[in-house]
């Protein structure tokens, strides 16, 4: 039973980390003012932690309303970035530029992995 | 902030709600109705009860050595449902070392490096490579196989896809037999036996297999991929209810790539239980497989008489269990990776 349950606990913990840091994020209740880039990079992220969630818990024994926890994240991220998207920097100041280019290559392996399970 | 921007939001919102609800996982039941022995049936029913087994076939054969009287009983499925029985197929490639060994094609002490150009791992004889003594590990350590295999859980795909009997070889290149002698279960090791066998008999496996044991047990149903198992193939899923590409290698095919029916497997068992398949004799135990287990070609036989292989794959299950002493047999075939060992045990341990 626990090989069955473990699954479902890390990669339950995972879906949430992320749709859950990409509704925190959108919502502005993250360290610093995010950019246009950030939240693209966090929705990524996101879109990830669906798919993760979806096709490695082991859903016969995880009730599969639970799957809608996530996706409301997700939701909520995506109505959040909607309304701030107009005020956001579309790139980090200089500063965070760095930052900036670390994320733009988290988009590509989020959404590689992403694709690999779909 | 405009009304119209709320409202764009909320449409989005609600689009990847509704996307989400639609998209909500249904994974596979195992179904509640069963077909075949009603009796049988209601016990399967029971027993399945717990995991995802969207097919699951049991058959069990009494009077094995007699006049034996078969049921059957299936959730899914029918006595013609193909499965995938995963290492069972190590039973098969045992009985084929037996076949080769009556026709004096090679012997028990025969050097594997004979047969095909494996570098140190040469020393090894056929017969420790059909008992799990060669030293071998259970799979190579190539890291390339190795993170393949680590992705191949992540993608579903099979890790062993691409595999030839060349690249097997290759791969057993780069390994030392260390701890030769005692029982470490081998795929590898059944992998290259399969191979040396097609290779004594100036063939290959996948013929070795028809024409040595399917074809004079009529085995039609039963099935060697070779590589590709076809787009019709049936798939399985795993235990988180995941459909899962086929295991259709030709390199480790050997050790697990044939796939079969409950009807022909639990012929095919009985005919080996009986003395009456090609390769019997495989069955005969040679080694010590530890805690108090004996091994023949493949075969394990445990301290109380049983006789068993089992199998997984990427999405199926299987087991098959002869009970010398009770003389029943059980075969268990599930199309998902939830185990049925303890379902065959359990059937084979009730009268009926």
């Amino acid at each position: 039973m626990i090989t069955t349950l473990l699954p479902a606990l890390v990669f339950g913990a995972i879906a949430l980390f992320w749709t859950g840091g990409f509704a925190r994020a959108a919502a502005g209740r993250t360290k610093g003012a995010p950019t246009r880039l950030a939240l693209a990079v966090l929705a990524a992220w996101a879109l990830l932690g669906l798919v993760v969630s979806h096709r490695l818990i082991p859903w016969a024994i995880v009730p599969s309303w639970l799957w809608l926890v996530p996706v409301a994240l997700t939701a909520a991220g995506v109505a959040a970035s909607v309304l701030r998207w107009r005020a956001l920097p579309a790139l980090p100041d200089r500063r965070g530029h760095r930052i900036g280019q670390g994320v733009q290559g988290g988009v590509v392996v989020a959404l590689a992995a992403a694709l690999a399970l779909v | 902030m405009t009304k119209r921007l709320r409202i764009i939001a909320g449409i989005a919102a609600a689009a990847v709600l509704a996307a989400g609800v639609l998209a909500m996982p249904r994974p596979p039941q195992t179904p509640s109705e069963s077909s075949g022995d009603p009796e049988l049936g209601a016990r399967l029913v029971e027993l399945a009860e717990g995991g995802i087994r969207p097919r699951l076939s049991a058959v069990v054969v009494d009077d094995v050595s007699g006049e034996p009287r078969t049921v059957s009983a299936h959730l899914g499925a029918d006595d013609a449902t193909e499965y995938e029985i995963g290492s069972v197929s190590k039973t098969f490639t045992g009985a084929l070392l037996a076949v080769a060994i009556e026709r004096g094609e090679v012997e028990e002490g025969t050097r594997l490096g004979d047969l095909l150009e494996v570098g140190a791992a040469g020393d090894a004889t056929l017969l420790e490579l059909a008992t799990h003594t060669s030293g071998l590990p259970r799979l190579p350590a190539d890291p390339g196989f190795v993170i393949g295999s680590l992705l191949s859980q992540y993608t579903g795909a099979d890790p062993y896809a691409g595999s030839t009997p060349e690249s097997v070889a290759a791969q057993a290149r780069g390994v030392d037999l260390g701890g030769r002698g005692d029982y470490e279960y081998s795929n590898l090791g059944t992998a290259l036996l399969g191979h040396a066998l097609g290779e004594a008999a100036g063939s290959d496996y996948a013929t070795l297999l028809q024409e040595r044991i399917l074809d004079p047990l009529g085995l039609d149903a039963t099935r060697y991929p070779a590589g590709d198992a076809g787009p019709d193939a049936p798939l399985g899923v795993t235990a988180a209810g995941r459909e899962v590409d086929a295991w259709a290698s030709d390199g480790y095919g050997p050790t697990g790539s044939i796939r079969s029916t409950p009807a022909d497997l639990a012929a095919y068992a009985v005919a080996t239980a009986r003395g009456e398949a090609p390769g019997s004799s495989a069955t005969e135990p040679r080694a010590d497989a530890g805690d108090g287990q004996r091994i023949g070609y493949g075969w394990h036989t445990d301290d109380d008489g049983v006789l068993w292989h089992n199998g997984g794959t990427g999405g199926f299950s299987s087991m098959v269990a002869y009970d010398t002493e009770a003389d029943r047999l059980a075969v268990v075939l599930g199309a998902s990776t939830e185990s049925v060992d303890a379902m065959a045990r359990q059937l084979l341990e009730e009268d009926r």
